[in-house]
């Protein structure tokens, strides 16, 4: 129906010029090993039942069978997708490897992600994918619509910034709708609402166990520790909501199992800011040296991707496509849309409710609005009295030692 | 069912004869004497109790010196036993010499002195029982009675202004800490 | 199930309850009454009940006298009880219903019968009282007018036809127009009611009534046809034709939109004007809040006030029927809260 957007605005014969240039680039191809990676964070782990985690990461098992729809962030509905019968998987990533091959294609102080991402598209490793969705989150985003044309078919989901419900309520349900009437012509699906109240159901299950995780984590510090936690919310990018909650319901079951008793001497803190996808944890390889556990987030790659629920109101189509536009928008934390509010409310009750010892931002070097609301925060925290340290890095491992000294020195702080 | 909405006098009877019915009832009749000199007929619609007063010779009206004076009773309604509900009682009176008069009925009283009302003469009406009572309303069905009667004073309903304006005034006072 | 779903549940079998009670408290109750009322008359003066029954004086105008197929009919079947409750409960029940009558019809037939006002003081009292115990509460839980609209905004998403969101503008106009409305209704009234004007009374006795969408509505319950057409004169016709009208504009407010209706009922106008000191209380607390806007969204009046609340206070607003379907919806533990007097009753939890 809509032919520019499907093909993110780029003309065929200009497409196929930067197709064949991105071949050029890795013509071999680009497959990072991480299993020396996860066989250190499932040591790490107290866990047993976390050696299927990490198992289900190199794996590609749990994923269901279709036709695959790769996006980026978590402001694409994946219920949507789903319901018309297509597999939805985030694409979102921090690799260092892809983002030095994206450095090829993009300038070196773009966002790491977007480099990471560009560089895994010129790798080829989206090649199996049947529909790249990228929403017109930030600038990066929206020209990657345009870059990665040659690669798949492009769907870009243009949004508004700002993330006010009175004012866009209306046009977030406007632009889901036609995404939903474009992925049913795509996908030749009849879905309606009672597809979608299944898979908003689904979601929503899935949603539930997260936030009894969440709980759990905040109180019972370590068990579940970081790696965990941010290993099993990535799993979600791509797996069934159902083989999510078999995972995650047996982790959490075993957690709740032997808690009893368990004592944590170490600092309890929030991760705010940027998000942290496996085999970035770099930060949280720091953190657990200093036997400090990042309890809570506030990340797109954690809390921000499974916290909020669908709450349908109204059953039917427009309804439901009106819910998710709050689920996704509305509720986003991205610093993309004008949403600082949420964030300085989250992170002052959030600290307050389960009692943390202070507020860790993780800000990733070049992601301009990530780095802008810094002196917010600090300014906020600092009047709440909420011990706070913004640490700013990239993908590379180069500033380890530095990071850890900023970090050791927090932690000393808060006494 | 018929409907009858009965005057302040009514009520004041009837609850005489709750108190009891069977001693003789004696109930002042107040009027005003017209301006003229001369003889005038007193008139008043009067209504009783059930039970009360059998038929019409069993009241009279005396004066202040206890003696009968010459009455015409006009039965208007009865009640279901076949006893007056009311009737119109009209009696003689003279302008030049104010006397106080005063109904009797029940018990055994009977009436001696018959007014037959020949001369024309001019009428001013009269009433019985002094200060009204309130009656809400009265429904007579057909071969029952069915009265619904307030004898209670006006605190029974006053009093509720006292929670009315305590209720409106801490709704006011409530609102006003609220936000729009 | 989540335990927060349970509020609307409740609420539905609340309103069907009060459905049920309220239309067909006559034939359920009436038998007994009848009995007991027969024994009252028999030694006069037993004293008045807790709340005196209002009738017509002789010679004004009740809804008793009208033939059946007129339009103030069908009614005069006395009710169970003789007093007014804080929401729509129809005189026009065929066996005169569990109440006497709604606020409104209260207002206008006192102030046409020009009843003393130590008569209606013990009715007022009751109806402040709920009132301020409850605010708009009945609107949202009880009005049979509101649970017979919830059924068909319930028929629309059934059938898939998307809400109409009417904009603040128009609802306030509905506010306004309700205003207006419950002022012309009582001033008809109380001229009516005047000596020297009671010739009126004939054709304008109990003018809202007329056109309530609710005297259609609720003899239509008791499968009684109700008087639905009079064209004998011009205001007559008049009446019918609004009847009709507000018949019409009160199924498409249902049909299309979420409580629209009630926005222009004087009844809820006159509940309104106690929600904001009433003992039940909606408390926000902002720092939980995520913004998602899905209580905004769910509120059947349309109110944002929720939403866009950035203080822990109370927001109580004229407008909240207190269905408490924004508390339901709240994704956030603890960040709406329902208190009773300051005290904690419910809270929104996920």
């Amino acid at each position: 129906m809509k032919k520019h957007q499907d093909q993110g605005g780029l003309k065929p014969e200009y497409a196929s010029i930067l197709d064949g240039f991105y071949r050029g680039l890795a013509p071999s191809g680009l497959s990072p090993d991480y299993r020396a990676e996860t066989e250190v964070y499932r040591r790490r782990s107290r866990l047993a039942s976390a050696g299927r985690l990490y198992e289900s990461l190199m794996s590609a098992s749990g994923v269901a069978a279709g036709p695959r729809v790769g996006y980026f962030c978590n402001l694409v509905p994946e219920e949507l997708i789903r319901a018309c019968g297509a597999v939805p998987v985030r694409l979102c990533e921090l690799d260092h490897a892809c983002a030095r091959l994206g450095e090829e294609v993009l300038p070196g102080d773009a966002c790491p992600m977007i480099k990471s991402i560009c560089g895994s598209a010129a790798a080829g490793r989206y090649r199996d994918l049947d529909l790249l969705v990228i929403p017109a989150a930030c600038d990066g985003k929206a020209k990657l619509s345009e870059l990665l044309a040659p690669v798949r078919p492009v769907y870009l989901l243009d949004l508004p910034r700002s993330s006010e419900y009175l004012r866009n309520a209306d046009a977030w349900t406007g632009r889901y709708q036609d995404f939903f009437d474009f992925l049913k012509e795509r996908f030749r699906s009849r879905a309606g609402r009672s597809e979608l109240t299944a898979e908003c159901r689904r979601a929503n299950l899935r949603t539930q166990l997260f936030r009894r995780l969440y709980h759990f984590r905040a109180g019972h510090p370590g068990l579940i520790n970081h790696f965990d936690y941010f290993t099993l919310v990535s799993l979600s990018f791509r797996l069934e909501p159902e083989a999510w909650l078999d995972l995650a319901g047996e982790i959490l079951a075993e957690a709740v199992g032997r808690a009893e008793g368990l004592k944590f001497d170490g600092r309890r803190i929030l991760l705010a800011g940027s998000p942290i996808i496996f085999p970035a944890y770099k930060v949280l390889d720091i953190l657990y040296e200093f036997n400090c556990e990042a309890v809570a987030d506030s990340l797109c790659s954690g809390y921000g991707h499974l916290y909020d629920p669908v709450e349908i109101d109204e059953e039917t189509e427009t309804g439901i496509i009106r819910a998710l536009a709050l689920k996704y928008l509305a509720a986003s934390l991205c610093p993309c849309f004008m949403g600082l509010n949420k964030l300085l409310d989250l992170l002052v009750d959030t600290t307050a409710e389960y009692r943390l010892d202070g507020v860790i931002y993780h800000d990733l070097r070049l992601c301009q609005v990530f780095d802008m609301q810094t002196v917010a925060i600090r300014q906020v925290l600092k009047e709440k009295r909420i011990p706070f340290l913004s640490i700013k890095t990239d993908l590379g491992r180069e500033d380890t030692g530095q990071l850890k000294t900023r970090i050791e020195a927090f932690l000393e702080m808060l006494g | 069912m018929k409907r009858i909405l009965i005057n302040a006098g009514i009520l004041f009877l009837l609850c005489l004869s709750a108190a009891g019915a069977s001693a003789a009832e004696r109930l002042e009749i107040s009027f005003t004497y017209p301006s003229f000199k001369g003889d005038f007929y007193a008139s008043g619609l009067v209504a009783f109790p059930p039970g009360a007063v059998g038929d019409e010779n069993q009241l009279k009206v005396v004066n202040a010196a206890g003696l009968e004076v010459a009455t015409n009773v006009k039965v208007r309604e009865t009640w279901f036993d076949g006893s007056l509900l009311s009737a119109d009682i009209t009696f003689a009176a003279n302008s030049s010499r104010p006397d106080r008069y005063h109904l009797v009925y029940g018990g055994d009283t009977l009436r001696a002195k018959r007014l037959g009302e020949t001369a024309v003469l001019p009428v001013s009406a009269f009433s019985v029982g002094g200060a009204a009572r309130t009656v809400e309303t009265m429904d007579m069905p057909v071969g029952q009675i069915n009265v619904r009667v307030d004898r209670s004073p006006d605190i029974r309903y006053y009093w509720h202004l006292v929670p009315l304006t305590a209720l409106l005034f801490l709704t006011v006072i409530r609102s006003r800490r609220t936000s729009r | 199930m989540k335990p927060r779903r349970r509020i609307t549940l409740s609420r539905r079998i609340i309103q069907l309850a009060c459905l049920i009670l309220l239309v067909y408290g006559g034939y359920l109750f009436k038998g007994r009454l009848a009995g007991q009322e027969a024994n009252v008359g028999e030694p006069p003066g037993t004293g008045g009940s807790l709340f005196p029954d209002l009738k017509a004086p002789k010679g004004a105008m009740s809804t008793t006298q009208f033939a059946p197929g007129s339009i103030l009919w069908p009614s005069g079947a006395t009710p169970v009880l003789e007093n007014y409750p804080p929401t729509l409960v129809c005189r026009f029940n065929p066996k005169g219903g569990l109440f006497k009558a709604c606020i409104v019809h209260f207002f206008s037939e006192n102030f046409t019968w020009q009843t003393h006002l130590k008569y209606l003081l013990p009715h007022l009292t009751l109806f402040v009282l709920l009132c301020f115990l409850l605010g708009r509460f009945w609107c949202g839980w009880v009005c049979p007018i509101g649970s017979l609209g919830d059924l068909l905004s319930w028929l629309r998403r059934r059938m898939n036809v998307p809400v109409r969101r009417f904009p603040a503008g128009f609802r306030n106009a509905l506010v306004f127009s309700s205003y207006g409305l419950l002022g012309a209704t009582l001033g008809i009234s109380t001229f009516i009611g005047l000596p020297n004007y009671s010739r009126f009374q004939c054709y304008w006795f109990l003018p809202y009534c007329q056109i309530c969408p609710a005297r259609l509505v609720c003899p239509v319950f008791g499968l009684i046809k109700p008087g639905w057409k009079d064209f004998t004169n011009g205001v007559s016709a008049t009446f019918t034709l609004l009847a009709w009208l507000v018949l019409g504009l009160f199924v498409a407010a249902f049909y299309w939109g979420r409580r629209v209706w009630c926005h222009l009922c004087p009844v809820g106008l006159v509940n309104s004007w106690f929600n904001r000191g009433a003992g039940l209380e909606l408390h926000k607390k902002a720092v939980k809040c995520n913004k998602c806007g899905y209580c905004a969204d769910a509120c059947p009046m349309g109110l944002t006030a929720m939403y866009e609340a950035d203080t822990d206070r109370k927001y109580n607003q004229n407008g909240c029927i207190m269905c408490l379907r924004c508390l339901e919806v709240c994704p956030k533990d603890g960040c709406l809260s329902c208190r009773f007097f300051g005290r904690r009753v419910l809270e929104s939890r996920y």
